[in-house]
């Protein structure tokens, strides 16, 4: 037999043992015990690789970094090690893909072939079908930044941006969207990028050996201890379950499946399991089973080769990493650490195993059919509903409405409003809220929106209340026709600038704090009704928020109910809470929604005092009012009207969901700047003194045509508008398509722009 | 012949088969009621992830583990600092009961070290309370069963903030024997089963 393990030569390739680690290492510690006498012969392609000083590896096959090596030599290199007999085990994603395209399925080769890449391809890891997983809900990010943004307020944040094939990044904004795209897009020179789902839940894994289709051995790994970018630390090794085993090794037979993998998966509070990723390779933890009596690859080897391996006894179901220093080799010294570029405050090395440039090269190559493959299923964002189409619709009218004699002369920046989007905006929502039974519902108008007097109008017009936060705003609600009955007051400083000026009795008032609530009280109870309702805003403990009173602290929630209690009983008591489910998502707003109610019941129960009035809102995105909000407010009632027996109101206040389609941004270009690579920027007589908002979700771009007719620009592209500020921030839109036919002075609308970026606005570079 | 081991863990069960499982008591007024109430809405709050299995993680970050007086009222609750493993395992069983789940109360005995027992002793001994939680380098120890399936349940260690699991058999900080309270659970319930193990309820089981 050890004649035998002499004869075996053995490569392994990925050998990056950091942090982050290949699985070359761990393959060579695993074949050592199984195979004392055999070669094994470590492959990197970075004299930086750690692992090339590990001291299980005989020989070092050290290589040129992926951009320098000439890959028809290195694959005829490859095949002439291959037909002497040794055997390949590689450690890298993108080498394997690469391996079974060139060297198609030689059998020394223990890689998976081509067809089954295929299979596992990350998001939708369409081989999976059959077994008892899920696959996160995913979007590529090469549609449109609206239907990204819909799919992130549909999930709610965070989610990841995810590469093609390593790295992802927890984003929990729209700017951090933006943001993750570029960089990784940057990394890995490709635009394939997607986001997905976070699952919140235990991450567990399962690692296989496979040979030509048939299912060697698998183990279950759950992750013991984690590093800071989630990669394995420690783990607990057990054997698969049957209701997971058996579809596997049948995907494995489907699939004829050659070598090591591994399955990412995340177990969620309900027990599910979610797929995240099937690499096809070992994973880095492999010596960890090992350990455990699993050696898989000395299985694999021996069941390509039929030489048998050495057993070993098991030393423990779990593993750890620990830190170890090992004397570097002597033939491969250290290199300098390099001196960062200019501008770069300390040294980062990213991707020792050169797997960027390896993604780059091979986007020329059939591996590239892989590589670029978009996913299959999709689990697409709702599009064209009825609403939103009719929405956009009214938009397309608007702008075809806009004179373009008048255009010529238009005195940009200058704001666009749109009569019909507007009415159809607040026609339906109280055609939404028309609930003539207890609880009523009533929708409300938030003046700081956009106090418009259009806006105001309209709202006045279908009946809606007035939310106000300042005395001035109340003065101006008061001055479109709106009564002291139709107001609502809420905020932190709602008695700014004049102190509580004598007024007739608003609708309702909602304190902001325990302070304010008892003042508030002292005044009712000897001067003035100040309100019909009286309520306090609530700070939901899971969320960040400045606002309201914070009764995850058990001192503020007593205060409140025994304030609650004195409330004198002619009031009606209303509790108010205001999100926007932009910033969290929807499924997040409707558990706070779920969470307030129970708030409520606390008081109820507490204080004895039925809670009557619940103020809702805080931000709707326009889509979202129409399609989630507005569909369910029948739900909305009856969940809350179970929760609070004794409610007989609830305001809706939607925010700019209300207004942000009704206006438009014109602005004229002032310069195009052209580059050789295509890259066009356009500065604009725009400002994000004009769209303060501009970063928190995407505007539609529109370029009105100098003959008439207008497109929307469209998104991804490569080029990018800025503002005529000279500020580095002014950047109004970025990786967006520019037709090269736009000239200086055409005009550039920016839609979506009627709520807080009008109505936050400021003058700025006007002297 | 019983190891040396196995007659520490007998002389154990012995002496904590008198335990019962930590409650918190209450008034019947107002007091206890807000204390209550305010428990109930913030463990819903904390629902993140909307999944009524979801551990109350949050419980641990409220509240510090180490001794305590008893007996315990929920109007003292949410003043107090720290709660021992008891009061911690009956908090989490009352946020899982009031999402609608059912629960046991869990007794384990854990092994750690007689290093450690006599730290705990010290420490128990400092606020003038009784460490007779403590026997030898055995522990008694409390967490909360949670219904999953059909008997089935999983096991909730709040002052660890983790799902106990029966794998692991002996060494440090491991369960060594364990006892399942089903009493007051509306229907008869003779065993339960947690993960591959199917354990007698009311009934001290020696697992490892």
């Amino acid at each position: 037999m050890a004649k035998e393990q002499r004869r075996l030569v053995i490569y392994i390739s990925g050998l990056y043992s950091g942090p982050n680690p290949s699985p070359g290492v761990g393959i060579a510690r695993s074949l050592r015990a199984a195979y004392p006498n055999a070669t094994l012969v470590g492959v990197d392609y970075s004299n930086r690789s750690s692992g090339l000083h590990w001291v299980d590896f005989d020989e070092i096959w050290l290589q040129r970094p992926w951009d320098e090596l000439d890959l028809k030599e290195y694959a005829t290199q490859i095949k002439r090690i291959l037909k002497g007999g040794a055997l390949w085990i590689s450690g890298l994603d993108l080498e394997t893909i690469w391996l079974a395209d060139e060297l198609a399925e030689h059998p020394n080769l223990l890689v998976p072939p081509v067809s089954a890449l295929n299979q596992v391809k990350k998001p939708a890891i369409p081989a999976c079908e059959g077994m008892p997983v899920k696959i996160p809900p995913f979007i590529p990010t090469s549609v449109s930044e609206r239907d990204l943004y819909t799919f992130c307020r549909k999930h709610g944040w965070p989610v990841w941006v995810k590469g093609p094939w390593y790295q992802a990044r927890l984003v929990r904004s729209w700017r951090e969207v933006k943001a993750a795209c570029a960089e990784l897009a940057e990394t890995w020179a490709t635009s394939t990028l997607f986001l997905q789902k976070h699952i919140v839940g235990r991450e567990e894994s399962i690692a296989f050996a496979a040979y030509r289709g048939e299912l060697l051995d698998a183990v279950y790994m759950e992750k013991r201890d984690i590093t800071p970018e989630g990669k394995t630390w420690a783990g607990h090794i057990s054997r698969v379950p049957s209701d997971l085993l058996d579809p596997l090794r049948s995907v494995i037979q489907h699939l004829e499946w050659t070598g090591g993998a591994e399955l990412e998966m995340m177990r969620d509070g309900e027990g599910d399991l979610w797929l995240l990723e099937w690499n096809p390779r070992f994973p880095a933890w492999i010596h960890g089973s090992t350990i455990a009596g699993y050696n898989f690859p000395a299985l694999l080897v021996e069941r390509a080769t039929g030489i048998p391996y050495v057993t070993s006894e098991p030393q423990s179901p779990e593993f750890t990493r620990v830190v170890l220093e090992v004397p570097a080799r002597a033939e491969y010294p250290l290199p300098p650490l390099p001196e960062p570029h200019p501008g770069q405050s300390i040294l980062i090395l990213k991707h020792p195993s050169g797997m960027p440039t390896l993604a780059k090269r091979l986007r020329n190559t059939a591996a590239s059919i892989i590589i670029k493959r978009t996913p299959d299923t999709i689990e697409l964002v709702k599009k064209d509903d009825e609403s939103d189409t009719a929405l956009w619709n009214l938009i397309r009218v608007e702008i075809d409405r806009i004179d373009l004699k008048l255009s010529a002369k238009l005195d940009t920046p200058k704001w666009l409003f749109f009569e019909s989007v507007a009415y159809f905006l607040f026609e339906s929502m109280a055609r939404a809220s028309n609930q003539t039974t207890v609880p009523i519902v009533k929708a409300a108008y938030s003046v700081k929106t956009n106090p418009d007097a259009r806006f105001l109008d309209l709202a006045r017009q279908f009946g809606f209340l007035a939310e106000t936060i300042s005395q001035k705003e109340i003065d101006k609600a008061v001055s479109r026709g709106f009564t002291m009955e139709q107001i609502v007051l809420n905020g932190p400083g709602k008695w700014w600038p004049d102190g509580r000026r004598r007024r007739a009795p608003l609708h309702a008032l909602f304190c902001d704090s325990i302070e304010e609530f008892e003042n508030v009280l002292k005044v009712i109870q000897t001067d003035h009704p100040l309100s019909q309702i009286i309520g306090v805003r609530i700070r939901p403990p899971q969320i960040v928020s400045r606002f309201g009173i914070p009764v995850a602290s058990f001192d503020a929630f007593r205060k409140l109910v025994q304030l609650v209690k004195i409330l004198p009983s002619g009031y009606k008591l209303g509790i108010h809470f205001h999100i926007p489910s932009s910033e969290i998502g929807l499924q997040a707003w409707w558990r706070l929604f779920d969470s307030m109610l129970n708030w409520g019941k606390a008081i109820e129960a507490a204080s004895g005092r039925k809670i009557q009035v619940i103020d809702i809102g805080g931000g709707f995105f326009p889509e979202d009012l129409q399609m989630e909000i507005q569909t369910r407010i029948s739900h909305l009632r009856r969940s809350a009207l179970r929760a609070l027996p004794g409610l007989e109101e609830i305001i809706l206040e939607p925010g700019k969901a209300l207004t942000q389609p009704a206006m438009g941004l014109a602005t004229r270009v002032l310069e195009m700047r052209r580059s050789v690579s295509g890259t066009t920027e356009v500065v604009v007589d725009g400002s994000i003194a004009e769209l303060p908002d501009i970063w928190h979700y995407p505007h539609r771009v529109v370029w009105m045509r100098p003959e008439g007719s207008w497109k929307l620009l469209e998104q991804p592209g490569t080029s990018r508008i800025m503002g005529r500020l000279c500020m580095e921030g002014d950047i109004l839109a970025e990786n967006i398509n520019v037709p090269r036919e736009i000239r200086k002075g055409d005009i550039l609308i920016f839609l979506d722009s009627g709520s807080y970026d009008r109505s936050m606005s400021y003058a700025f570079g006007r002297g | 012949m019983l190891s040396d081991a196995d007659k520490e863990l007998n002389s154990a069960v012995e002496k904590f088969s008198h335990f019962i499982p930590s409650i918190i008591l209450h008034h019947g007024k107002d007091c206890c009621v807000m204390a209550h109430e305010w428990f109930k809405a913030l463990d819903i709050s904390f629902l993140i992830d909307g999944s009524i299995y979801s551990a109350p993680s949050w419980i641990r970050s409220q509240w510090k583990w180490g001794g305590m007086d008893w007996p315990l009222f929920w109007c003292q609750v949410p003043d107090l600092k720290t709660l021992d493993c008891g009061a911690l395992a009956a908090l989490s069983c009352e946020a899982f009961r009031q999402r609608g789940l059912s629960v046991f109360s869990v007794q384990l005995i854990q092994r750690f070290s007689l290093h450690d027992a006599y730290h705990w002793d010290r420490k128990w001994a400092e606020k003038g309370l009784l460490s007779n939680w403590i026997s030898g380098s055995l522990v008694y120890h409390e967490a909360c069963a949670v219904l999953i399936g059909p008997n089935q349940v999983r096991v909730w260690d709040p002052t660890d903030n983790t799902w106990l699991r029966p794998s692991q058999c002996g060494g440090y900080a491991t369960t060594v024997a364990v006892r399942f309270v089903a009493e007051g659970y509306p229907a008869k319930i003779d065993v339960l089963k947690w993960e591959y193990l199917v354990i007698p309820s009311n009934t001290w089981i020696k697992i490892c």
